[in-house]
This record gives C-alpha cells, sequence and structure tokens, in this order.
C-alpha cells in the first residue's frame, strides 16, 4: 500500500536535526557579535597606536602619562612631600586628541594651560568643564564592554580640590604601560602603578620617552591595552573600573593613595591578566582586575604595540607577578629597554 | 522498510554521538580545585582576602578568593576557571578595615604577619581539597 505524506520516524529526525542545528548556530550567532565587537575594539587600538606615532612624529617624544604641575619645573617630590595637595592633572589620552582627530575637545580643554582640577571646578572654566564631563570618545570606548557613559567607580573619580566634591567623568576602556615592577612598601606590602619609582614602562609621572629610550624595539613592547569596567567571574560582577581621561592626585610619592590613582590610566604587571579580584582598596592584590588589563574578550586582552601592531595576549600567558622584574614574557613586554629576549606571545 | 530504519537508527546514533561529545576546552596549565575555611583565633573570619602565589610554577597566576560569613573560601585561577596552580604556594590572608580607597593606608584587621608571604604555606594537588587556615593574633 502506497500513502502520501511522511513517517513518523522521518518527521522525528527531521526535527531533531533541526533542532542539533539551532543548538549549534544559535551560541554562534552570539559569538559573531562579540567577534564583530572586538574587531573595533581592535580598530580602537590600532587608532591609538597611530595617534601616539603621529604625535611623536610631531613632539619628537610620546605623550606623558600624566602630568603633575608641581613638579614640571624643578626637582621631583620625595616622600609625602605634597600629600596635602588634592589636584587632578590629565592624562596621555588627552595630549593626543588632536591626533585622533578630537581637535575641537583639545583646543575645549586646553591643557597646557588649564588645570584639571580647576576645569572641575564649577565656574572656572564652565565651557571646558562641559566639554570635558560631556566627552564621548568613541575611539576610547571598546564595544564589548558594559560600563555606562560616566565612571562611577569612587577610585576613579576625579576631584577638583579637597573642599569640592568628586566628580564622575567619561569611562575609557584603554590604559597605558606603566610598569613591570610593581612598588610595594615595606609596612603592608601596597603596591601601585603611581609614581617615578619602578617606573619601566612608556608612561609615566611627567614621563617624556622617545622610540628611541624603546631599546627592546617597538614591535617587542605593549604601550596601550585595555581594561574593561566590570568583567563576570564565578558568577559575581568584579568592578575593574576601566580608566578616566585624567589622574587625580597623584602626589605624596609614598602615599598608597597616589599610587592607586596612577591607575585611572596606566596599568602594571604585578596583576593578573582578567583577575578575579576587585576591591579598589585592596592594589596588592594581585587578582586585582582594577589595576592590570582584563577585557570582556574570551581568555585575554587587546594591546596595540609600540609598533602600532594590535595583539591578543592570552590570560595565560607567561607571567610573574611578584615584585620587580622576574623576566617574564608579560613583564618584558610591558618593560621598554630590559634588553632581554622575548619569545612566541 | 528494514533498511529506511536502520538508516534512521543510524542518523539518530550520529546526532547523539555528535551532542554527547560537544566541545570542551580548557586553557591554560592544569589547576586543582581549593576550598576551606580561615578561623581567627578559633572564630570564623569573614571578609578576608585569601591569596595563593605559586612557588613551584612562578609564572603561572596567583589565585585569590574572599571568605563568606562563615569564613569558607573557594580559590579562583581567573575570571572563568575555579582552583590554583599545581605545586608549593606562598599564602597571605588579610582583612582590611575600611572601604575608602582614597584612605592613604589600609588599617589591617588581622595580624600583620599573616599579610606578608612567608607565614603560611600550602600545597595544592590535582583534583580538590580543602585547605584551612586557623590564624592566632
Amino acid at each position: 500500500m502506497k500513502r502520501n505524506g511522511f513517517t513518523l520516524i522521518e518527521l522525528l529526525v527531521v526535527i531533531a536535526i533541526i533542532a542539533t542545528l539551532v543548538a549549534i548556530l544559535l551560541p554562534a550567532v552570539q559569538q559573531a557579535r562579540e567577534a564583530a565587537r572586538r574587531s573595533t575594539c581592535k580598530n580602537n587600538l590600532k587608532q591609538i597606536g597611530l595617534a601616539l606615532h603621529n604625535y611623536h612624529d610631531t613632539y619628537r617624544v610620546l605623550p606623558p602619562g600624566w602630568v603633575h604641575f608641581n613638579t614640571l619645573n624643578g626637582a621631583a617630590l620625595t616622600g609625602d612631600q605634597n600629600d596635602g595637595l588634592v589636584e587632578s592633572h590629565f592624562g596621555w589620552p588627552v595630549y593626543i586628541l588632536p591626533f585622533i582627530e578630537q581637535a575641537a575637545l583639545y583646543d575645549a580643554l586646553r591643557p597646557g594651560d588649564y588645570k584639571l582640577s580647576d576645569i572641575l571646578t564649577d565656574g572656572v572654566y564652565p565651557t571646558a568643564k562641559t566639554a570635558f564631563i560631556g566627552a564621548r570618545i568613541s575611539v576610547y570606548r571598546c564595544p564589548s564592554d558594559t560600563g555606562a557613559e560616566l565612571n562611577d567607580k569612587s577610585i576613579r573619580l576625579l576631584a577638583n580640590n579637597a573642599n569640592v566634591a568628586d566628580v564622575q567623568t567619561p569611562v575609557i576602556n584603554y590604559v597605558g604601560a606603566n610598569t613591570s615592577i610593581g612598588r610595594f612598601t615595606a609596612a603592608n606590602g601596597v603596591v601601585g602603578v603611581g609614581t617615578t619609582q619602578g617606573f619601566d614602562g612608556a608612561f609615566g609621572l611627567n614621563s617624556s620617552k622617545k622610540f628611541s629610550d624603546i631599546q627592546d624595539g617597538l614591535s617587542n613592547t605593549i604601550v596601550v591595552g585595555e581594561r574593561a569596567f566590570e568583567i563576570k567571574a564565578g558568577g559575581q560582577t568584579r568592578e575593574c573600573g576601566a580608566g578616566v581621561l585624567g589622574v587625580h592626585n597623584p602626589n605624596g610619592q609614598d602615599s598608597a593613595a597616589a599610587r592607586r590613582k596612577g591607575a585611572n590610566v596606566t596599568f602594571g604587571a604585578a596583576w593578573t591578566i582578567n583577575g578575579s579580584f576587585a576591591d579598589a582598596t585592596q592594589a596588592d592584590n594581585k587578582q586585582n582586575c582594577a589595576y592590570g588589563l582584563s577585557s570582556n574578550h574570551d581568555g585575554g586582552v587587546q594591546v596595540v604595540l609600540g609598533d602600532g601592531g594590535v595583539r591578543f595576549i592570552s590570560e595565560n600567558v607567561e607571567h610573574n607577578t611578584t615584585q620587580g622584574f622576574d623576566g617574564s614574557t608579560f613583564e618584558k613586554l610591558i618593560a621598554i629597554s630590559d634588553g632581554q629576549v622575548i619569545g612566541e606571545f | 522498510m528494514k533498511s529506511t530504519s536502520r538508516i534512521t537508527a543510524v542518523f539518530l546514533g550520529m546526532i547523539l554521538v555528535s551532542l554527547a561529545t560537544g566541545c570542551s576546552k580548557d586553557d591554560g596549565p592544569e589547576v586543582g580545585y581549593v576550598t576551606g575555611v580561615v578561623t581567627l583565633n578559633g572564630q570564623p573570619l569573614d571578609a578576608a582576602t585569601v591569596e595563593f602565589v605559586p612557588v613551584d610554577n612562578p609564572t603561572q597566576r596567583p589565585s585569590t578568593s574572599q571568605t563568606d560569613q562563615s569564613g569558607r573560601y573557594e580559590l579562583y585561577y581567573s575570571a572563568s576557571r575555579k582552583g590554583a596552580s599545581l605545586g608549593q604556594h606562598q599564602v597571605t590572608i588579610k582583612k582590611i578595615q575600611s572601604g575608602n580607597p582614597e584612605a592613604k593606608e589600609q588599617p589591617l584587621l588581622t595580624p600583620a604577619k599573616y599579610a606578608k608571604p612567608g607565614e603560611l604555606k600550602a600545597k595544592v594537588e590535582k583534583g580538590s581539597q580543602t585547605i584551612d587556615f586557623d590564624l592566632k593574633s
């Protein structure tokens, strides 16, 4: 007997195949979206790399990591000499604005003439304050990042001065390389990416590194990497806090607060990539993602090297987080003139 | 009829196998799962940070955890993996007073000797293990 139509088994097989395909393809679509965001993120790093080159072509040095006016003309501060002075200062992302086609914003901020702490004070430079708080620079935001537009993490607030409340300022996802060493105090092992001691990367307090200072070669040195606003770890949200456009009170060479604040625009090698811990008060925790690099990409972060090449660094890269330069791959990538051979990474 | 059912059976079998295998990948070095309880003078210590820094494999990641109300911790190797790198570790345990990152230094609520490497050691092996710490002030 010949019947029209399908048997039950045939139908079941077809349904099973369709279900399997859906199960396989749906996550793949989600992955494709993340891949697209990662590409944009990578392109931003490339633009930053090119902007740094153009800056260097113009001024013959890399921009300062951040500027401290009080040490501009004199000798460096020692000890906690200047610790009572609460001020905010522009970071390197502001100095390269004209080279990422944000010249109008740069002109409004006038970082050569104004102090950031004055700008953030009500009624001093109102146009500049509006421009700074309202800055939405897409090149500085990674699309994979889930953070809001303004940074509300306590460690990233920029204060205008001691008497006025802290201010939330725009989030940026890219931070410069500061140190492969990490600084500890003898007392309770507090570490930081702040001041001039222990600084061996491309960006530091009042730094002015030339490409000729990067003796390891531009292709072997990380200049900028990414940090997420929040990452998920073990079902919990870790507040890495990304970065902001300036640094608040990086004075007082040995205060823990000062060293923490350097992390607003830079990172160090004393912290693992994509750490599972974030507590702004605990800078000596080696898994603290508020001071190192982190991202919402799977398994690592993207960085731009001195030559403008963008690379993906696995979170399992050879990396010794203990104090001092220990010759691991990640540390060698940050130090600009360690003179050691770097293998595959 | 018989051959049709055989073909469908083979089909179903293939689908089941492909579903069962899935895709599993574990990046990075082997880790051991570590949990345990931290006590200070016999009392459970909450909100303390436990950090394992590998001595045998210093280029692998240190692992971190924070104790809960009952003093229990569970180490994380990275954001997506639980555990700690294998071998000897130097362990530091500390609890910090305030949540104010602007404070100049963060005062310790636990004995200072445990906040520095050297006092506590632990060995992490394959599989899972419970490592308890009893601190004395």
